[in-house]
């Protein structure tokens, strides 16, 4: 504990010592001056963490997530695992997870968990919700990031919504559902990936963004209409958003932060078109209207046929 | 024409490792066993899964033959579960028992354990379009994990859904679940050999690797 507080001392002494005597020109010192203050808080916090914890039981709990979940961290690491009613729970196989959180509402008794897995894991954000008592977890996006997680798009004007934009997935925030959007007709092959850019007002219907064209669908069946916003079309539309999305890159590099740039490029699409376009309900279901573009119908199969 | 000395070197290297593998080769088990449920001995069943799809699977089945001394015949196009085994047999590591610089070095075998897995593929009987009826089989001289994936695609859109069930235990095994990677929906109910009592849990394991259960000590 002596060993440590002196430490303390010494670097609290070298820390305001560049601030008024050195101009502002000279990195080295405070380079240094910020090693010192690094290494104050860390082994302040390391005497902290022995104090706290003796030698036999290194592992803390953190951040109760509330009802039967635990999480579990370690002292030098902000990986948490998690414990469902005393027992190790591993989601899709992933057993440390860089962010979890409670959603808000529950199911089975028990709260939903918004997860986002360590990136050896394999896994990206999940959702963890209870049914019959036994944990079940959902893919939300399947992009692994762990400098800039997917943590979902809200889409503009609507409080409930997230958009995974990459995963054709989008969360009710107040429901905890998780909506799935088919972009491909039966026995089709698309080159392009799609984007989720919008879901209608009653959470059953969503656009999505192909590289010809945008595919209106019905969550968890099938596509059942198109609307032509051609390639020359989204190239004129998304030229400012590849502009803004490079700023904001280059912008957080220089704070020392990296981002998905193609995420963000993708997400200022979705923002685009929610601009742009609307969600309307009409004779034929709901349709996206917007740029003079009207949707036209596509064959649908029905589940009889299949 | 004489090759040139190179590939000579590499057709030697490859001969060789080709014998020194087929002394390791001493299980000829293949890794994974295509069984029809219908063709499956009622008196092996451990357990009966019988499966209500929200929506249709896909159903083309293909039946695949190969082999000339031993035919093996393989399924596909349609629903079945994956059943992981594994296999704790004994090996040999090669110790030593002092000094190797002194020369005075005595090597000895050391036995080990080694586990080895594999699997029995089980495809499902089809009752109607929605309704599969799948059967839990053992394989002879390997020890299950307790635990099977129930495999189908929806218009090309592969899902697996991972169960574990215990005999020793008696809990709710009908119960409704959502797969992890579409959420497809499935209403679930286990029947024990017997009609003995068991427990059917859902397992959340990752699609595609059946046997590695979200919970270490699998169902209680």
């Amino acid at each position: 504990m002596p060993a440590s507080l002196s430490c303390g001392a010494a670097a609290n002494d070298v820390v305001p010592a560049p601030t008024k005597t050195v101009p502002p020109g000279r990195r080295r010192s405070r380079v240094c001056a910020s090693v010192a203050l690094a290494l104050t808080l860390s082994t302040t916090s390391a005497a902290q963490a022995q104090r706290a914890a003796p030698a036999s039981a290194p592992v803390k709990a953190i951040q109760p997530p509330g009802g039967a979940f635990e999480l579990e961290g370690q002292p030098n690491s902000n990986l948490y695992r998690i414990k469902y009613r005393g027992k190790p729970y591993r989601p899709l196989n992933a057993y440390q997870f860089i962010h979890v959180r409670a959603l808000g509402p529950t199911q089975g008794g028990q709260p939903m968990l918004l997860a986002v897995s360590n990136d050896f894991m394999g896994v990206g954000t999940i959702l963890i919700a209870v049914q019959n008592d036994t944990p079940l977890a959902r893919v939300l996006s399947p992009t692994i990031d762990v400098r800039d997680p997917d943590m979902g798009l809200a889409q503009p004007g609507r409080q409930d919504l997230l958009l995974f934009t990459a995963g054709s997935r989008a969360l009710v925030t107040s429901t905890g559902q998780v909506l799935w959007f088919e972009h491909l007709l039966p026995k089709e092959y698309q080159r392009s990936s799609p984007l989720l850019v919008s879901v209608s007002p009653d959470n059953r219907h969503g656009a999505l963004l192909l590289d010809n064209e945008i595919r209106l669908s019905v969550a968890g069946e099938g596509p059942y209409a198109s609307v032509p916003f051609t390639r020359a079309m989204q190239r004129e539309a998304f030229n400012p958003a590849w502009d803004q999305s490079r700023a904001r890159a280059r912008a957080a590099l220089d704070e020392g932060k990296h981002i998905d740039q193609r995420r963000l490029h993708d997400n200022l699409k979705a923002e685009w078109i929610n601009r742009n376009f609307r969600w309307q309900q009409g004779k034929e279901g709901w349709q996206f209207i917007g740029q003079g573009l009207k949707p036209a119908a596509l064959p649908v199969q029905s589940k009889k046929e299949q | 024409m004489r090759p040139i000395p190179a590939f000579h070197c590499w057709r030697w290297l490859a001969l060789g490792c080709a014998a020194a593998l087929a002394g390791c080769a001493t299980n000829a088990d293949i890794y994974e066993r295509h069984v029809r449920a219908e063709d499956a001995n009622p008196a092996d069943v451990v357990l009966t899964l019988d499966v209500a799809f929200a929506q249709a699977p896909d159903y083309d089945p293909q039946t695949i033959e190969y082999g000339s001394k031993v035919k093996v015949v393989e399924y596909a196009g349609y629903p079945s579960i994956d059943v992981p085994f594994y296999q704790k047999g004994m090996g040999l590591d090669l110790g030593v028992l002092g000094d190797p610089r002194t020369l005075l070095a005595l090597p000895y075998p050391s036995p080990t354990t080694r586990t080895t897995s594999a699997q029995l593929k089980i495809f499902g009987e089809r009752l109607d379009a929605t309704h599969y009826r799948f059967v839990v089989l053992p394989r002879s001289g390997w020890t299950s994990t307790n635990s099977f994936q129930v495999e189908f695609a929806i218009n090309g859109r592969r899902e697996g859904m991972t169960f574990a069930y215990s005999t020793k235990t008696v809990c709710e095994s009908r119960f409704d679940v959502t797969t992890p990677t579409y959420g497809f929906g499935m209403s679930v109910a286990a029947g024990f050999p017997g009609g003995k009592p068991g427990c059917l849990k859902a397992c959340d394991a990752r699609p595609g690797y059946p046997g590695h259960c979200a919970f270490f000590s699998g169902v209680e």
